[in-house]
């Protein structure tokens, strides 16, 4: 009987790079600039790594195949790596293989590395993934763009609800201010600046009713984290130790895109994904007991969706929780505390690592400005795909046997 | 009936150059406000004038004319170096039409 991976193992480093549009460095660098901060944070030496997963999406710009750019780059000595990708679920899907690996005995201490360097391309967004697409879901989605199918989510939400363009428009300029109001206090993260609600409104339609607010961006970083079961991190001298409560996936069976009775106000998967976490995790109410999230804010009306389908704000209700400051950083569940995709931009392999990154810091009380007071549970969320068709990722991680 | 505010050096301008595909220095950020009863298109253009010269800006984001909604504020972005900026008393903007909408600038200078 599958018990689940609620405190198995234990989150012993980590580390980040500051994001945004690095022509400094190289992915190499990257690589080496977040593990470095990574082991020294654990304790331990890299010769004490036994096992490595490396996330990466679009490999073809700067990174390059297989499991080599992060076993070279960082002189892993002929240790087993990895290479994982899924969507933008890739970082967090690094992390599930070393953790998984932890908890199955296998090895002893796993890292988790995830990276993306898109800056260097000279083009606002993602890249078209031409033939490399595949040949079934080029016949699914032809001419799609991600802000026109995100904005199709706001319209059936809308449409669903009753709720005005005008009212929609408000919440989601709530949800940029705030992510831009936390990311001001981040040194590592790309945009740093506040933005007001009007200006967020009047800045240029991407997609109606999503405006270039509404729209994450690329960037370039890197993100990583060593893991080890409980019993080794009490042996390397860590106290309140941070332990992993849930991991959980969900990707879409097709049913969405074939319009069964999905309506297109929500993501199915993240409504799936999340109940799991909440059983692995033990968790029976998450607006009371998870602390802080972090999620998936490539586009403001996916974080607004996504609080309904992470259970969280009642069906409809999302923009009543929003416009009365419920996640705001001092307010009772803050989201996107580090300023998520919209100050970090999306280098899309590091992005769950990123997120796991302030759940682990904000934990240890070492978020400086950002710092929430005394959080218990943390939440990260990614989502990878359109809504019709997706890759959700969902991790819980909080203090051991808490 | 039109009006404006204006935002010099704003924090738009990093997020224009992230965003909008390698569109640097969008320093001066202006809405545009619609509070009258009818629809009206602003073309993507200004000039500021009450200075050395009359100055014609035609690099501004978005180009194409900016449509405004009964109510409606929309935003425009272009490059302006502050000391050219500082020279000037007036900014107009023309409806499609002919229309002409002129505002003091830099009131509180000089």
């Amino acid at each position: 009987m599958a018990t689940g991976i609620r405190d198995k193992v234990a989150i012993i480093g980590m580390g980040c790079t500051r994001f945004g549009e690095r022509w400094d460095v190289g992915g190499e660098e990257l690589l080496v600039e977040a593990f470095e901060e990574a082991v020294a944070d654990a304790g331990i030496e890299k010769k004490d790594i036994q096992a490595a997963w490396f996330g990466t999406c679009l490999e073809e710009i700067n990174v390059g195949k297989s499991g080599l750019p992060l076993s070279t780059s960082l002189r892993l000595p002929n240790i087993p790596v990895t290479r994982t990708e899924n969507y933008c679920a890739t970082g967090t899907e690094a992390f599930r293989g070393a953790v998984y690996a932890v908890a199955s005995g296998a090895y002893d201490i796993c890292l988790a590395q995830g990276l993306e360097k898109l800056k260097d391309t000279g083009y606002g967004g993602l890249p078209n993934p031409g033939s490399n697409g595949g040949t079934l879901p080029w016949q699914w989605w032809p001419n799609l763009t991600a802000p026109g199918s995100f904005a199709q989510l706001a319209s059936a939400y809308g449409a669903k609800y009753k709720r005005s363009d005008a009212q929609i428009k408000d919440a989601m300029s709530h949800i940029s201010a705030k992510s831009h109001a936390n990311g001001a206090k981040n040194p590592k993260a790309h945009l740093r600046k506040v933005v007001s609600k009007d200006q967020i409104k009047a800045s240029p339609i991407i997609a109606h009713p999503l405006g270039l607010f509404d729209c994450c961006g690329v960037s370039d970083g890197s993100a990583c984290a060593i893991v080890t079961t409980p019993e080794i991190a009490k042996k390397l001298g860590k106290k309140d130790i941070i332990s992993v409560k849930a991991l959980q996936l969900a990707l879409s069976s097709g049913s969405e895109m074939a319009f069964d009775d999905w309506d297109g106000d929500h993501f199915v998967t993240t409504s799936i994904c999340s109940k799991r976490a909440y059983a692995e995790a033990g968790i029976t109410n998450p607006r009371e007991e998870i602390s802080m999230m972090e999620v998936h804010d490539c586009f403001s009306i996916t974080e607004l969706v996504t609080y309904e389908d992470l259970h969280i704000s009642p069906r409809g209700k999302a923009i009543d929780d929003i416009l009365s400051g419920f996640y705001d950083a001092d307010g009772g569940l803050p989201c996107q505390i580090d300023g998520g995709l919209k100050c970090f931009g999306h280098p899309i392999g590091a992005s769950g690592l990123r997120m796991l990154y302030e759940m682990y810091l904000q934990r240890q009380g070492k978020a400086g400005e950002r710092q929430l007071k005394d959080p218990k549970l943390g939440l990260t969320h990614n989502l990878g795909g359109f809504p019709f068709m997706n890759v959700c990722a969902i991790s819980i991680v909080g203090k051991l046997d808490a | 009936m039109l009006g404006i505010s204006i935002f010099m050096n704003t924090s738009m301008e990093e997020v224009i150059a992230f965003k909008c595909c390698a569109l640097p220095d969008q320093n001066l950020e202006i809405h545009l406000h619609n509070s009258g009863t009818e629809t009206i298109v602003v073309t993507s253009r200004f000039v500021l004038d009450n200075g050395p010269k009359p100055l014609t800006i035609t690099a501004v984001y978005p180009p194409g004319g900016i449509k405004l909604a009964p109510g409606q504020t929309a935003a425009i972005y272009t490059s302006m170096d502050e000391r050219v900026w500082a020279q000037y008393r007036s900014i107009s903007f023309e409806e499609q039409g002919g229309r002409l909408h002129n505002f003091a600038i830099n009131t509180n200078t000089g």
